[in-house]
């Protein structure tokens, strides 16, 4: 048997192995390029919204972020903590639910929520905060912003009567670069 | 061997088919998410997921990939896309004639060079009857074209049988990014005439649409012996449309179809015939038409799975005139699905059904014994992307199992490792087999390879060499190792480099028997080896007015005979189809924006000398080709924000300069200089 022979039996033996080592050695942080970009336009869209005075409370307040669910973002996330939007310093939060995420100006639901959308969705209507997610039919069901992939590209469907209902004003050359606004 | 394959089968995975665009990296913070500072236009221009496969970015690719982008083919003054794959490195693109191009990957050039598998759009071009892709018959509106992805190296993985040293993937532009009219017209000496028209437009909410026409008139080129007309023109003529649709924000859909119609004037050399003087050539024409459809549709469910389905036919007819006539009519089938596996398995799933009916007619050149031919391929495949360290390292594991009539099943696994230790340095290494399957020709052709009087008592009949197909020939096999490096300096400083060491077994060979008209040659698998070799692409845009791309290519090769009975080399030297691709190859484009309207663009590329082969001595002919460099260079005006002039020389250099001898047809025809205008009209 030549060395070429053995290797080409040894092959499928070495990728099985390979794979053993890698399905243990894999973590389960999870993170890509889809949730990078979703971090990015969250960020984006908090520039291009105008909250009312009312939600923030007190001078110097910090501008929250919320989770809530099951974060997707792992480290996609790292970063946000040192911009700022509308001068106030950017926090993050992770919440189980919006009981506990009374203060958030922007919440972002996780996929994991979408069995009791409906119920986020109620406990934050008419009040000021901008509810994003990539569940889909999340702008039909009463949401906001929803991610929406278009010829490949990552975009979003606004629903800018929920926004306006909502006491948010979300700008034009956002609302412009939206796949939909309804 | 095979069944130990089998075995683990589930276990593979890679990721290279996906669609690779040259999002741009910005030189990030090392930690942190590099585009939480860029604006949400910039984000929208980054693609995320694609049609045919799951996307990544060029950085993120574990394979040895170059992107030709629509810009590189505006700029370049290209009329065909084989000319446009001159950009690529580690391809070796050489023209025969007007209508006729050498392109392989990484050696084995050639007018029939087979291990390079070309799609358009999804769709296989590659041609069942001699395993290779048919230039002349491969066409759309330039304009149209999105980007072409150069893959280097073995992709059987996720493309099948015949991905042996690599995949050009032709994309073209979605309909919703065509609105509007074009129309191009454009005279030249050897561009005699060109004319394209295309029209987009939104049809509904959700559906965009375009429809196109392109023409194109080619002169004849020198004949390389005596200087006389080589009789070459060629005349092609397609036309088509696409159209696209989003129904719903997570589903879409294409349908797209082309027809074509081409005539080639051509000289047939080496024409054997029965009586003296046996060796002859002949002025002959080629005529081909062809149609194709294809639908495809996507839809992303829950969870990030998604699930896409292609189906296609594909109907072409090549009459070479006094040569030979071949028909064939195509049915592809492919389903893929993407999920999840826990937070770190990325699977991707597919199969795939493919039905090709061929019909020839014979001539005393070429024959075909089963002149209506109906093989099946089916296949399957699995891979995974796995996450070892969160952001930083990738294994990519995948086989394909495809089964065809001719050798039956084949297994292609491959595994890939990315590493990326920040986010503008990425480094990557591979391991993959792959295999080509028999061409019809190598099972069941005769091709006349000489005619010539026989000495008494034989001298009634004349006597022939045919080079005979062979039912038993098998699948030739690659295993490529391959590690490449990656580093975006900055948004104007890029570096690629890639290297690979490939082993090759059951390469063919011609290996002589006797016959009752003389002696003839069959195919075998009868030869094996190994190449090696090193690519490099250096992209730099100094300014904004400039910019400089940079590709070498290094080929090594070396090949010999086996002796089938006792596995020893026969050989010392090296095969003559190791000497037949350039060992250096380089190319320099430039491109200045001197003036707010006017742009400029040269190109130079050097090709090193090779060891042509004479068509007319099947035996031992070897003809050397001296290396030579091809200089084009274009200027642009702006003239108004609707109307592009454009003034093209094409190897200005030289006369006329002979590129590449064909083992088959063609006789040595040098390509001309050449000199066109033309217009686009946008509106």
């Amino acid at each position: 048997m030549t060395s070429r022979k053995l290797f080409i039996s040894v092959l499928p033996v070495i990728l099985a192995l390979l794979y053993g080592v890698a399905a243990i050695a894999a973590n389960t942080e999870t993170e890509g390029l889809e949730y990078k970009l979703k971090a990015a336009f969250l960020l984006n869209f908090s520039k291009f919204t105008t909250w009312p005075k009312e939600a923030f409370s007190e001078a110097g307040q910090t501008f929250d972020f919320c989770i809530i669910g099951k974060d997707p973002f792992g480290k996609a996330l790292d970063g946000l903590e040192s911009k700022k939007v509308g001068g106030r310093n950017v926090r993050l939060h992770h919440a189980g639910s919006t009981a506990d995420a009374k203060t958030c100006h922007v919440m972002f639901i996780s996929k994991s929520e979408q069995s009791h959308l409906a119920q986020l969705l109620q406990a934050v209507v008419g009040r000021p905060v901008l509810t994003v997610s990539d569940i889909e039919g999340f702008s039909r069901q009463g949401g906001i912003l929803e991610f929406v992939t278009k010829d490949g590209r990552l975009s979003f469907v606004a629903n800018n009567q929920q926004a306006l209902h909502s006491g948010l004003q979300i700008n034009a050359s956002l609302l412009n670069l939206a796949a939909e606004v309804f | 061997m095979k069944s130990a394959g089998k075995k683990y089968l589930v276990a593979g995975a890679l990721c290279l088919c996906c669609t690779l665009t040259k999002g741009e990296v910005n030189a990030a913070s090392e930690t942190g998410n590099e585009f939480l500072d860029m604006d949400l236009s910039q984000l929208m221009n980054i693609t995320i997921t694609s049609v045919s496969k799951k996307e990544q970015r060029l950085a993120d690719a574990a394979a040895a990939v170059f992107v030709i982008s629509q810009e590189d083919i505006r700029r370049s003054g290209v009329t065909s896309i084989p000319d446009a794959l001159a950009m690529a490195p580690g391809l070796q693109v050489a023209k025969i004639s007007a209508s006729k191009w050498s392109v392989s990957s990484r050696g084995f050039a050639g007018h029939t060079s087979n291990k390079l598998l070309v799609l358009i759009d999804g769709r296989s071009v590659y041609s069942p009857s001699f395993s290779g892709t048919w230039w002349d018959m491969q066409n759309t509106l330039l304009e149209d074209i999105d980007r072409i992805e150069v893959i280097r190296g073995p992709g059987g993985t996720l493309w099948g049988a015949n991905a042996v040293n690599g995949i050009i993937n032709i994309i073209t532009k979605k309909s919703s990014e065509t609105h509007g009219g074009l129309v191009r017209v454009g005279a030249g000496d050897q561009e005699r005439y060109q004319g394209g028209v295309r029209y987009g437009a939104k049809l509904n909410g959700s559906t965009d649409g375009r429809i196109y026409l392109t023409y194109n008139d080619r002169d004849n080129n020198t004949l390389a012996n005596g200087g006389g007309d080589a009789n070459d023109s060629w005349q092609s003529f397609q036309g088509g449309f696409r159209l696209d649709g989003t129904p719903r924000a997570n589903s879409e859909w294409t349908l797209q179809g082309d027809m074509y119609r081409n005539r080639a004037d051509q000289i047939l050399y080496p024409y054997w015939i029965a009586t003296s003087p046996y060796l002859t050539a002949k002025d002959s024409e080629a005529d081909m038409t062809g149609a194709n459809i294809l639908g495809r549709y996507r839809r992303e469910l829950s969870g990030g799975d998604a699930i896409t389905v292609q189906a296609y036919y594909d109907y072409n007819d090549q009459e070479e005139h006094d040569y030979y006539q071949q028909t064939f009519k195509t049915v592809d089938l492919d389903i893929q699905y993407e999920t999840s596996f826990g937070a770190y398995n990325s699977f991707t799933i597919g199969g795939g059904y493919r039905r090709v009916d061929g019909e020839y007619e014979n001539s005393y050149q070429v024959e075909v014994s089963d002149t209506d031919t109906g093989d099946d391929i089916y296949s399957t495949f699995v891979q995974d992307e796995i996450k070892l360290i969160d952001d930083k390292l990738w294994l990519t594991l995948g086989t394909k199992w495809e089964h065809n009539d001719f050798t039956g099943s084949e297994l292609q696994p491959s595994g890939r490792l990315l590493w990326k230790p920040v986010a503008n340095h990425s480094f990557w290494a591979s391991v993959a087999r792959a295999v080509r399957t028999p061409s019809i020709v190598e099972r069941k052709g005769s091709i006349l390879a000489a005619s010539y009087p026989l000495p008494p008592p034989y001298n009634s009949i004349t006597g022939t060499t045919y080079i005979r197909g062979n039912k038993e020939f098998d699948s030739e096999e690659v295993v490529a190792y391959e590690t490449g490096y990656r580093w975006q300096a900055n948004t104007k400083l890029s570096f690629d480099i890639a290297a690979f060491y490939n082993e090759y077994e059951k390469l063919y060979q011609l290996e002589p028997v006797t016959s009752s008209t003389g002696l003839d040659f069959t195919f075998v698998n009868g030869a094996e080896g190994h190449s090696y070799g090193l690519e490099l692409a250096a992209d730099w845009k100094p300014t904004s007015w400039l910019s400089l791309v940079l590709t070498y290519s290094y080929l090594d090769m070396e090949l010999s005979s086996v002796n089938s009975l006792t596995g020893q080399n026969v050989s010392e030297s090296t095969l003559a189809i190791a000497k037949s691709s350039p060992k250096h190859q380089a190319s320099v484009r430039t491109s200045i924006d001197f003036a707010e309207k006017w742009q400029t663009n040269l190109w130079l590329r050097y090709t090193d000398e090779i060891v042509g082969r004479d068509s007319a001595d099947v035996l031992s002919g070897e003809i050397p080709l001296d290396g030579y460099f091809l200089f084009d260079a274009n200027l642009i005006w702006k003239a108004t924000d609707h109307l592009e002039i454009m003034l093209v020389g094409q190897n200005l250099l030289n006369n006329s300069q002979l590129e590449y001898i064909s083992e088959l047809i063609t006789p040595a025809t040098e390509i001309e200089r050449s000199v066109y205008l033309k217009l686009t009209y946008n509106f």
